[in-house]
C-alpha cells in the first residue's frame, strides 16, 4: 500500500515536471482536467500531436524569430479546436528543455495561455487562474496568463483577475495589470479606472493606460466575443474613457502620449463630452486631441 | 595658411625682385639692404574640392585652416580591403572571433596597398622651398592628436608611414613632399573625436641673412568622410536577399524577388548568400563613404555596417548575430568596409531594435531650420525602449544625416520602423511619398465586402501553417470571421491609431501633409501583448526603383475574380506610375513575422548630392 502511494505521488511529480508550468490545482480539479483532456485527445488526437510538434519545432522558431519573441501564438492559434491539447501541454506535457534559451521558454509559455484564452472556454477559467497566481513566473508570462483569463469575459474571471492584481505587488503586479484588459467587464474597469488614478510610478500607469486602452476597444466591442456582456459596454467605454482622460490632462511625456492613443481606441461615444468637462486642466492639450478624435 | 614672403629691398630695381629668387647680391648696386624675409611655408590639401591638390594659386590655400560647406579637404576612412587581404579565419582556418572579425582592414597596416588603396588616400602637398637653409627642421603633426589618422610619405613610386615623433629631412621641404592622410576608422563617438583633424607642418628656420628666424607653422583642416545611409529615391544597384539551402519557399521568395528586379532593371546584380537567417534586412545596412575624386567625381567607398544584434550573450568568441559575419566575411574587399560597433552589456529585451529593419533613411527633405539633402534616420526608439547607445552614438556621430526621427515601434511585437512605413519616389513637390499601414482602410475595406454580399469569401486561400512534423494546418478564414475576431479587432484598432502617431512625428520633422501619403491596409493581432501583421503587412515591400517595388502577396478575398487588397493596392500606386511584383512569402517570412522587407537588402545606387557640400 505504501508502496502503491509512493509509486502514485511518483507519478504525479513526473507529470508536473512535464508540463509547461508547476502548478498547484485541487485534486478534484485535476481529476477534472484529465478527464475533459482524455476525452478530447479520444476525440481528436490529431490537436495533441499538432501541440506536441509545435513545441518540438521550438528552438527552430526562436532561432529563426525576428522580433523579441517567436510568434508562437499565432502558430498555436493556427490549430483548430485544440483546447484541451493546450491545457495538457500546461499542465501536464508541454515541458520543454530548460536549455532553450529563455526566449523560446517564454514565447511557447504565453503562446500555450494565449492561445487558450482565444478559444474563450469557461472550463479553462480554474487552469488559467491557478496559472495566474503561479509563482516565478516570468513577467510575459503572467501578462499573457492575465489576457488569457481575461478573455473569457465572464463575472469570475474579472473578479479573479482583481484580486489577483490587488494582491500582487511589484512587476507581478505590473503584469497582471498590463494583461487584464481582455476582460471587457465593468468590474475591470472600474478597477483599472480607481487604479490609474492613484498610481505614481510611470511603469505601472503605462499598464494601466494600455490595459484600459483594450478594455474600452471600440472596434473589439463591436465584436461578440469582444463584447461578453453588451449591456456593459456603453459604461465599459465611458469609465475606461473617464479614467484616460483624466490621466491625459493630469501627465506628460510618453504617459499623456499613450493616454492620447488610448483614448483614441477606446473612441467612446461620450469622449468630447469628458475632454470639454476637463479642459482647463490642459486646454492646449485637449483642443488638440478633440481635432485628431475628429479624424 | 600660405604666409607670403616679403621681399623688402631697396635699390633692387634692376634685377627685377621676385618671390622665389634670392636677391643677387653680384647686382652691381652700389648700396643693398636686405630685410630678412618669412620663409614662405606652404602646406596644401585638396581645400576647393576639384579631387586635384593645386600647387599654383590660392584655390587650395585660403582658409585652408577652416572647414564648411564651401571648403575644405576631405579624406576617407580607408577601412576598406582593395588587395583583398583579409579573411574571416586565423592562420589555421578557424573563424575569427567577432571582436577581432573587423581588425583586418587597409587602415590596419602600416603600408599602402597598391594603387587601389592610393586611391583612397588624401593627399597634401608641402610646397618645395630650394631655398630653405641648412638647420631648418621640418616636424609634421596632428590635431587631435589621438584623431584616427595615418601619415604617408610619398618619395618617387614608395610610400612610408610618417612617424610624427620624428622630423622630416630639410630635403624633404627643399625639395617638397607629398604626403598622404589616411582615416583609420570611422568617427564612432563625437565626444572622443568628431571626425576633423588638422594637419600642420612646423618649420624651425635658423636666423640667415635673407630668412627671419624662427618656428612656422602652416595648418591644413580635413574632415573624414561620415557613413551616410541610402534612402528610397536611389535605385538598386545590387539586391540581397539570404538563400535558405534546401527550403523551398526559399526558393519560391528569391523567383519572386528576382522576377521584380529583372521588370526594374536586368542590369541589378542578385546576391543570394547561403544563409540560415532569411531576416536579410536585419544583419547588416548599406552605405557609403566618398571624398571628391578628380573631374567632380566622388571617389567612393561603400560600406556595410553589422547590426549590434547579441545572439549568443554567453558565447566569448561568437555573441553576435551570427550572419553579420558576411559584411566582413564576404562583402570587405575593394572599395567596400565593414563597420561593426556594439555595447555587449545592451539588454536582451532591446535586441530586435538592434535590427535593421529598425533603421530606415527618411528621403530628402527640408524644414525651416534645416535641410536634409541626403535624407535622416529614422527608427523606433522610446524612452525605456531603445536601440544599443553606442551604435546610436556612432551614427549620430555621422552627422548629416542625424539626429534621427525616433518613432515609437514598442507597440509591435517585432518592433522595426519598416512594419508600418515605407517611402517612395514620387513626381511630386517633394519629390517622394510615404507608404503607411492603416488599418482602419483594411477593416472598413472588409465591411464594405461584408455589406455587398461576401462575407463568407475567404481569405488566405490555400495558406498553411505548417510545423516541423510537416502537420498543415489551414489558414483560411472568411470575411465575416476576420471583422468578428475580437482579438484582430483590438490589435488592429490599435495599430491604427498607433500608425497615426507615427505619422504626426513624421509629418512635424518633414513637413508631410496627408495628401502625401498612400494608405496600405492589413490588420493585425494580438501577441504577447504586442502587435503583429496578421495579413501580410504589404507596406512592408522592396522598393526596387522609383517604378517598381516587391510587395508580399496579400492572399485577400477575391472578389469579382480579383484579390480585393492587391487591386486596391495596385490602384493606390497607380498614379505613380508605380508598378507591384507580387512575391510569395507566407511560408517562410509572414508566418515568422516578417515579410518581403525583412528578407531583402540593397545597395542603392550613391547620391549625386556631395556631403561635403551641405551643412549638417
Amino acid at each position: 500500500m505504501k508502496q502503491l502511494a509512493l509509486a502514485v505521488m511518483m507519478t504525479a511529480q513526473a507529470a508536473l515536471a512535464e508540463g509547461a508550468f508547476t502548478l498547484t490545482l485541487a485534486p478534484k480539479e485535476r481529476a477534472t482536467l484529465e478527464q475533459q483532456i482524455a476525452t478530447a485527445r479520444a476525440r481528436s488526437p490529431d490537436t495533441f500531436r499538432q501541440v506536441a510538434a509545435l513545441r518540438a519545432s521550438l528552438a527552430r522558431l526562436d532561432h529563426g524569430k525576428r522580433g523579441r519573441y517567436a510568434p508562437v501564438t499565432s502558430w498555436l492559434n493556427a490549430i483548430p479546436q485544440a483546447t484541451w491539447a493546450l491545457a495538457d501541454a500546461i499542465v501536464f506535457s508541454g515541458g520543454v528543455d530548460a536549455s532553450l534559451p529563455l526566449t523560446a521558454r517564454v514565447a511557447w509559455q504565453a503562446g500555450l495561455l494565449e492561445s487558450l484564452g482565444a478559444r474563450r472556454e469557461p472550463k479553462t477559467e480554474g487552469l488559467l487562474v491557478a496559472v495566474l497566481v503561479s509563482p516565478g513566473l516570468e513577467s510575459a508570462v503572467r501578462r499573457s496568463a492575465a489576457d488569457a483569463l481575461g478573455r473569457l469575459g465572464t463575472e469570475s474571471a474579472a473578479q479573479a483577475l482583481v484580486a489577483a492584481a490587488s494582491a500582487a505587488s511589484g512587476v507581478d503586479r505590473e503584469a497582471v495589470l498590463a494583461g487584464m484588459g481582455t476582460c471587457r467587464r465593468l468590474t475591470v474597469t472600474a478597477f483599472l479606472a480607481q487604479a490609474l488614478a492613484r498610481a505614481s510610478v510611470e511603469s505601472e500607469q503605462l499598464a494601466l493606460i494600455k490595459a484600459l486602452s483594450v478594455n474600452g476597444n471600440a472596434w473589439a466591442l463591436e465584436t461578440p466575443a469582444g463584447a461578453p456582456a453588451p449591456a456593459e459596454v456603453r459604461r465599459i467605454q465611458t469609465t475606461a474613457a473617464g479614467a484616460l482622460v483624466k490621466a491625459f490632462v493630469a501627465t506628460s511625456g510618453r504617459v499623456k502620449t499613450e493616454a492620447h492613443d488610448g483614448l483614441r481606441i477606446v473612441n467612446a461615444p461620450d469622449t468630447a463630452l469628458l475632454l470639454a468637462q476637463s479642459r482647463a486642466a490642459d486646454p492646449v492639450g485637449v483642443d488638440a486631441l478633440l481635432q485628431d478624435l475628429r479624424r | 595658411m600660405f604666409r607670403r614672403s616679403v621681399w623688402c629691398v631697396t635699390a633692387c630695381l634692376a634685377v627685377g625682385c621676385s618671390e622665389r629668387v634670392l636677391p643677387s647680391l653680384e647686382s652691381g648696386a652700389s648700396t643693398v639692404t636686405i630685410i630678412p624675409g618669412t620663409p614662405p611655408i606652404d602646406l596644401r590639401a585638396d581645400v576647393n574640392r576639384n579631387g586635384v591638390v593645386e600647387l599654383e594659386g590660392a584655390a587650395d590655400d585660403e582658409a585652408e585652416d577652416t572647414w564648411d560647406a564651401r571648403h575644405g579637404a576631405v579624406f576617407l576612412p580607408n577601412i576598406d580591403d582593395d588587395a583583398m587581404r583579409c579573411r574571416g579565419t586565423d592562420m589555421s582556418g578557424r573563424p575569427l572571433a567577432d571582436s577581432a572579425l573587423p581588425g583586418c582592414n587597409d587602415a590596419t597596416d602600416e603600408i599602402v596597398n597598391g594603387d587601389d588603396d592610393l586611391k583612397d588616400l588624401a593627399r597634401l602637398e608641402l610646397v618645395r622651398w630650394p631655398e630653405a637653409p641648412a638647420g631648418t627642421v621640418v616636424r609634421l603633426s596632428v590635431a587631435p592628436a589621438d584623431a584616427k589618422v595615418r601619415l604617408f610619405r610619398k618619395a618617387g613610386d614608395r610610400t612610408e608611414a610618417i612617424d610624427l615623433d620624428l622630423p622630416l629631412a630639410t630635403a624633404d621641404l627643399v625639395g617638397g613632399v607629398t604626403f598622404l592622410l589616411e582615416g583609420t576608422d570611422v568617427v564612432r563617438d563625437e565626444a572622443a573625436w568628431d571626425g576633423f583633424v588638422d594637419v600642420s607642418v612646423q618649420v624651425t628656420v635658423p636666423d640667415t641673412r635673407y630668412w627671419k628666424g624662427g618656428t612656422y607653422t602652416d595648418t591644413v583642416r580635413l574632415r573624414s568622410s561620415p557613413v551616410l545611409t541610402f534612402h528610397h529615391l536611389s535605385p538598386t544597384e545590387t539586391a540581397y536577399a539570404s538563400n535558405i539551402p534546401g527550403e523551398r519557399d526559399s526558393a519560391i521568395f528569391l523567383r519572386d524577388v528576382r522576377a521584380g528586379l529583372t521588370l526594374a532593371n536586368p542590369n541589378i546584380t542578385f546576391v543570394t548568400p547561403d544563409l540560415e537567417d532569411q531576416w536579410t534586412q536585419d544583419f547588416f545596412e548599406t552605405g557609403y563613404a566618398s571624398m571628391p575624386g578628380p573631374g567632380g567625381a566622388q571617389q567612393v567607398m561603400r560600406v556595410f555596417f553589422r547590426s549590434a544584434n547579441i545572439e549568443n550573450p554567453f558565447s566569448r568568441s561568437f555573441p553576435l548575430r551570427e550572419a553579420g559575419r558576411i559584411v566582413f566575411t564576404r562583402f570587405r574587399g575593394k572599395d567596400v568596409a565593414g563597420v561593426q560597433q556594439v555595447d555587449l552589456g545592451s539588454s536582451e529585451e532591446t535586441q530586435t531594435l538592434n535590427s535593421f529593419g529598425n533603421f530606415e533613411t527618411v528621403p530628402p527633405h527640408s524644414t525651416p531650420t534645416r535641410n536634409w539633402p541626403l535624407g535622416r534616420v529614422i527608427r523606433g526608439s522610446v524612452r525605456g525602449y531603445a536601440p544599443d547607445q553606442s551604435f546610436v552614438r556612432m551614427t549620430e556621430a555621422q552627422k548629416y544625416q542625424e539626429p534621427s526621427i525616433n518613432v515609437d515601434t514598442a507597440w509591435l511585437l517585432v518592433g522595426h520602423v519598416d512594419e508600418t512605413i515605407s517611402y517612395l519616389k514620387a513626381s511630386t513637390p517633394r519629390g517622394w511619398i510615404v507608404l503607411a499601414n492603416d488599418a482602419r482602410l483594411a477593416r472598413q475595406m472588409l465591411l464594405d465586402a461584408q455589406a455587398n454580399g461576401n462575407g463568407s469569401t475567404r481569405l488566405f486561400v490555400g495558406k498553411r501553417w505548417l510545423d516541423d512534423m510537416g502537420n498543415e494546418l489551414n489558414a483560411e478564414t472568411t470575411v465575416s470571421a476576420l471583422l468578428a475576431n475580437a482579438d484582430v479587432m483590438q490589435a488592429s484598432a490599435e495599430a491604427a491609431v498607433k500608425v497615426d502617431e507615427q505619422l504626426a512625428i513624421l509629418k512635424r520633422e518633414t513637413g508631410l501633409t496627408d495628401a502625401e501619403i498612400v494608405k496600405v491596409p492589413f490588420l493585425h493581432e494580438p501577441v504577447m501583448g504586442a502587435s503583429l501583421a496578421h495579413q501580410p503587412g504589404t507596406v512592408n515591400l522592396f522598393v526596387i526603383d522609383e517604378r517598381t517595388v516587391a510587395v508580399p502577396d496579400p492572399h485577400g478575398p477575391i472578389i469579382n475574380g480579383k484579390d480585393l487588397f492587391k487591386t486596391q493596392l495596385e490602384s493606390a500606386l497607380a498614379p505613380y506610375q508605380v508598378r507591384v511584383q507580387w512575391v510569395e512569402n507566407w511560408n517562410l517570412y509572414h508566418r515568422a513575422a516578417g515579410e518581403v522587407h525583412c528578407g531583402t537588402n540593397a545597395m542603392r545606387a550613391i547620391p549625386s548630392v556631395k556631403w561635403w557640400e551641405v551643412t549638417p
